[in-house]
């Protein structure tokens, strides 16, 4: 997979200056400051990537600063800088999404495709504040567009894929139509996977029941042009997944749908100083509906349903003036989030029992963030960023308030806040290498499970959670440091990041209060550390001894620890990939081995300890031109010694994939 | 039947149900009593009587249906048994009769039935005194009264105490039982030396709120139920969610003693005294 940095992009045809200069002019002008991974499809992309079709986690997992939770085959969920998804913000070329589910079933990724995407953003710290208020940072998914060209195009593709393992079908296709002052994607993908098999295991069964998925996904953007400088565009996404099986949870799903929509409208050199306005109003609604029907033995039959609706609107504005390059967003949104838990007693006499686990919250934040890059220098770049954001939540559903009443009898159903953020970052060039040092500090809000979940099961560590809406905000003070060295020949990048995390929202066992799920051990209520402190550490290189070899190797560690003697929970040990690659003509080859160390377990937070492991993968890709048209082949094997493992994270120790052998077929046209 | 409009509440009503202030705006008859040219009707929100705490309404009137004034109202619940061809009679727990102000001739007051009626065996007789224009007027007149009890609702009990006194108990509130912290009222009486039943003062009632059906979990927000001014015990109990729960109690005597009652823990999972609800 290819990993791009910030400087690793495309050449300025008229400039003669050192390789590093020419790249941070170009991430300046995109305002691109953090990680790029691009994502393989069918469309794009597919070239260098080993496995064009493989799910958007894989790619996201591929990045050093991303770990994706597994609770199954489908649907992980990024986990950024060893923090979950309260501490980052995920959005959709810009908009916000949030779940639907309480159980973290349903990850945003979980809801777009490949083909919908071309690549991810990843920005760390402050520099992900752009859309709210993060400590970890932020992910973007960024939508694929053909865009307007001069001469009228029209090409797709048509694809498949085949994965031995789970018997996974993948198919697909895209349309684009582009001319001058019009262009109208269209793409579609079809998954169906069956149980997947983990490595061979003491002679064990090694089906991993209920890992099962079928997940459908159109998608549309079509965009106008209303003058030279102008355009219109809208965009549609719709996602339907069923029968999603869960394994490291008592349900599955039956079905989780998505509907996400957005226009905008773009001035493109508004003014000599103005580069970019764009303004663009969104709208996304999900459905997530968990299901236990195929489970033999259940403690007590349940119906757990959840939606989350989000609209709002953006508008920003990117440009320069002298040494300054600058961005100003302007944002607003508001989600609501509503959760039920029907149960079924055995007794057909006995009524049914009904709770809110969402009380039906609603979120409305309103910020203004801003970024100035200032050249100080032809070597010297400085970046400071500051934005401040109005954050209200309220509790709509009186039935929902007065359950949070039990445990917080004088509970108002609103809550304000403000939240601040601040960073600065110093980039100093000098020939091949690049340094970067930044600070920054920044607040961000309980989530809606942190605030107002009632009774929510945590099977990990088998307690219900319950919120706490009195919490402050959690603050963070990151510190980063990194350099980088590139070569024709060598590159190689060192990185380390520091969260020191106040008032961190954890949560503890309260004694004397009793569960409300049947098997759960008791209750956990979210209240605030004074500290918690998390370390990400990473190192990468690459080296292309002859023309058509590169290897490469990356590793990474994390560390976290909180007062009251906490042992942070997936916080990722060490862990490292190492990689040949042949390539000529049309033709690659990739071998890889992957591994980790065994895992700092938190046993509080129900952490097991999983061993160390390796496994081997190996790779072919083949691109066979037909005229105008290409056929793409690509052959490969995970897991290639069929080893059986599992990592820090996977959700209730659910074991990874045993050997898998893919191809995938792309034809362009 | 006529609707009865009031603008104010009786203190006792804001005490026992404030939720239902406009009670008495839909009350359905229940038995209409006649005698001497003056007609008593029995009124209350259900237009039927069960076991347990009933507040009923009386209307005075003529026999051209206008309203009359009585200087002194009194009223007697008697149970008749045929046990084996012996005839015994016992009453139950129930209040005085006080006007509702701001109505000439609406009285209101509460009876606690302790058993249904079961004809012909066994059945109820209300005698209700008034004094009109200096005259007494007696009225009689049989009354049902129903069970009402169910595997998952029970709103009145009688139990023997420690101390061998047989105490009767009855759930007024919550009546529509919501997710959240709720108003608990019992009513607390004992059956006294002299045929009587008077209300227990000074006593502790703790609650425990259990869902037999989820492991017999409890929820947080509960409070024990002492006695206020109306007589009546008052507390909290919390509800986590709607479905089937059993309100566990222990009563305490005015020297904090249980009488009756036990903790739940593990290999007890009811006390023996408890009610029932269902929402």
């Amino acid at each position: 997979m290819l990993l791009v940095s910030c400087f690793a992009s495309t050449l300025l045809a008229n400039e003669k200056l050192d390789s590093l200069q020419k790249l941070q002019y170009d991430s300046l002008l995109k305002q691109e400051v953090g990680e790029i991974i691009i994502v393989g499809n069918a469309d794009e992309n597919y070239l260098n990537e080993s496995k064009a079709l493989g799910s958007i986690d894989k790619y996201l997992e591929e990045s050093s600063v991303v770990n994706m939770v597994k609770r199954g085959a489908y649907a992980w969920e990024p986990m950024l800088n060893g923090m979950s998804t309260e501490r980052s913000i995920i959005t959709i070329d810009g908009m916000q999404i949030f779940q639907a589910c309480t159980d973290k079933m349903d990850p945003i990724t979980s809801y777009v495709e490949n083909t919908n995407l071309s690549k991810a953003r990843i920005e760390e710290g402050q520099s992900g504040s752009e859309f709210g208020g993060t400590v970890a940072g932020s992910i973007d998914l960024i939508r694929k567009r053909s865009g307007f060209s001069q001469q009228k195009e029209i090409g797709g593709s048509v694809f498949s894929a085949y994965e031995t393992n789970n018997k996974q079908q993948v198919y697909g296709a895209t349309l684009n139509y582009s001319t001058r002052r019009y262009f109208a994607d269209l793409d579609f993908t079809y998954r169906d996977a069956e149980n997947y098999k983990a490595g061979q295991h003491k002679g064990k069964s090694r089906e991993v029941n209920y890992s099962q998925f079928t997940k459908r996904n159109v998608s549309a953007t079509t965009g106008v042009k209303l003058s030279n400088k102008q355009e219109l565009e809208g965009a549609v996404i719709y996602d339907n997944a069923t029968d999603v099986g869960y394994p490291g949870l008592p349900m599955d799903v039956s079905l989780a749908e998505a509907l996400i929509t957005s226009i905008s409208y773009r001035y493109n050199h508004l003014s000599e100083h103005i580069h970019l306005w764009e303004t663009k109003a969104y709208f996304n609604n999900i459905t997530h509906i968990m299901d236990d029907s195929h489970r033999p033995i259940v403690p007590i039959r349940m119906d757990m349903p959840g939606w989350s609706k989000t609209k709002g609107i953006y508008s920003k504005i990117s440009g320069g003036y002298k040494k300054h390059t600058f961005r100003a967003t302007l944002s607003t949104y508001q989600n609501n989030s509503l959760a039920e838990m029907t149960m079924f007693p055995d007794n057909p006499n006995e009524k049914n029992m009904f709770m809110l686990t969402w009380p039906d919250v609603n979120t409305l934040y309103s910020g203004l963030s801003l970024v100035d890059n200032i050249s100080l220098s032809s070597h010297f770049l400085l970046t400071i960023q500051g934005g401040v954001g109005l954050h209200y939540n309220e509790i709509k559903s009186d039935l929902g308030l007065n359950g949070l009443q039990l445990f917080y009898p004088d509970l108002e159903p609103t809550k304000k806040r403000l939240l601040k953020n601040l960073s600065s970052r110093l980039s100093y060039y000098k020939g091949d290498f690049l340094y970067k040092i930044g600070v920054g500090y920044g607040e961000r809000a309980p989530s809606v499970s942190e605030g107002y979940g009632f009774y929510l099961l945590n099977i990990n560590d088998n307690y219900d959670y319950v919120g706490n809406p009195n919490m402050k905000n959690e603050k963070s003070l990151n510190l980063e440091a990194s350099s980088a060295f590139e070569n024709e020949k060598f590159s190689a990048k060192a990185k380390v990041n520091y969260f020191y995390i106040m008032d961190y929202i954890v949560g503890k066992f309260k004694t004397g209060i009793a569960a409300m799920n049947i098997s759960a051990n008791g209750v956990k209520i979210y209240e605030q550390l004074n500290h918690a402190s998390i370390v990400n550490t990473s190192l990468g290189l690459a080296y292309k001894p002859l023309f058509n070899w590169t290897f490469s190797a990356d590793a990474s560690y994390r560390y976290g620890q909180a007062t009251k003697n906490t042992i942070l929970p997936l916080i990722q040990p060490f862990s490292y990939r190492v990689q040949l690659k042949y390539e000529k003509n049309k033709f690659f080859a990739e071998a890889s081995v992957e591994g980790s160390t065994e895992n700092r377990n938190s046993v509080e937070f129900g952490e097991t300890k999983k061993a160390a492991f390796a496994i081997a993968n190996f790779a072919l890709s083949k691109i066979i031109n037909l005229e105008k048209n290409s056929l793409v082949v690509k052959l490969g094997v995970e897991n290639l010694l069929d080893h059986h493992y599992s990592t820090f994270d996977n959700w209730f120790g659910i074991p990874r994939m045993g050997r898998n052998i893919y191809t995938n077929v792309v034809f362009n046209f | 039947m006529a609707s009865l409009l009031f603008t104010s509440c009786s203190k006792e009503d804001d005490e026992v149900s404030p939720k239902n202030v406009n009670e008495k705006d839909n009350l359905q008859l229940i038995e209409s009593i006649g005698n001497k040219g003056y007609i008593v009707d029995l009124l209350n929100s259900s237009g039927q009587l069960k076991v347990g705490h009933n507040k009923i309404y009386l209307r005075l009137k003529d026999s051209n249906g206008n309203a009359v004034n009585s200087t002194t109202i009194d009223w007697m619940p008697m149970m008749t048994m045929n046990m084996g061809g012996m005839p015994h009679e016992h009453s139950c727990p129930f209040s005085n009769l006080s006007k509702v102000s701001g109505q000439e001739n609406l009285y209101e007051g509460y009876i606690v039935f302790t058993m249904a009626s079961d004809a012909p065996n066994s059945f109820w007789n209300l005698e209700v005194k008034v004094t009109v224009d200096s005259q007494d007027v007696v009225f009689n007149d049989k009354l049902n009264v129903i069970d009402v009890n169910s595997d998952y609702n029970k709103k009145f009990t009688t139990v023997m105490g420690s101390d061998s006194v047989n105490y009767i108990l009855a759930l007024l509130e919550p009546t529509n039982p919501k997710i959240g912290v709720n108003d608990i009222v019992v009513a607390l009486f004992k059956k006294g030396q002299n045929q009587d039943f008077p209300i227990v003062d000074n006593y502790t009632i703790k609650v425990d709120p259990r869902m037999p059906g989820m492991n017999n979990h409890s929820a947080p927000g509960s409070q024990d139920m002492r006695q206020e001014s109306d007589g009546f015990y008052h507390g909290k109990v919390g509800l986590s969610m709607s479905g089937y729960w059993k309100i566990n109690l222990i009563l305490q005597d005015a020297s904090d003693i249980t009488v009756r009652g036990e903790p739940i823990k593990e290999g007890n999972l009811e006390s023996s005294l408890n009610f029932k609800l269902e929402f």
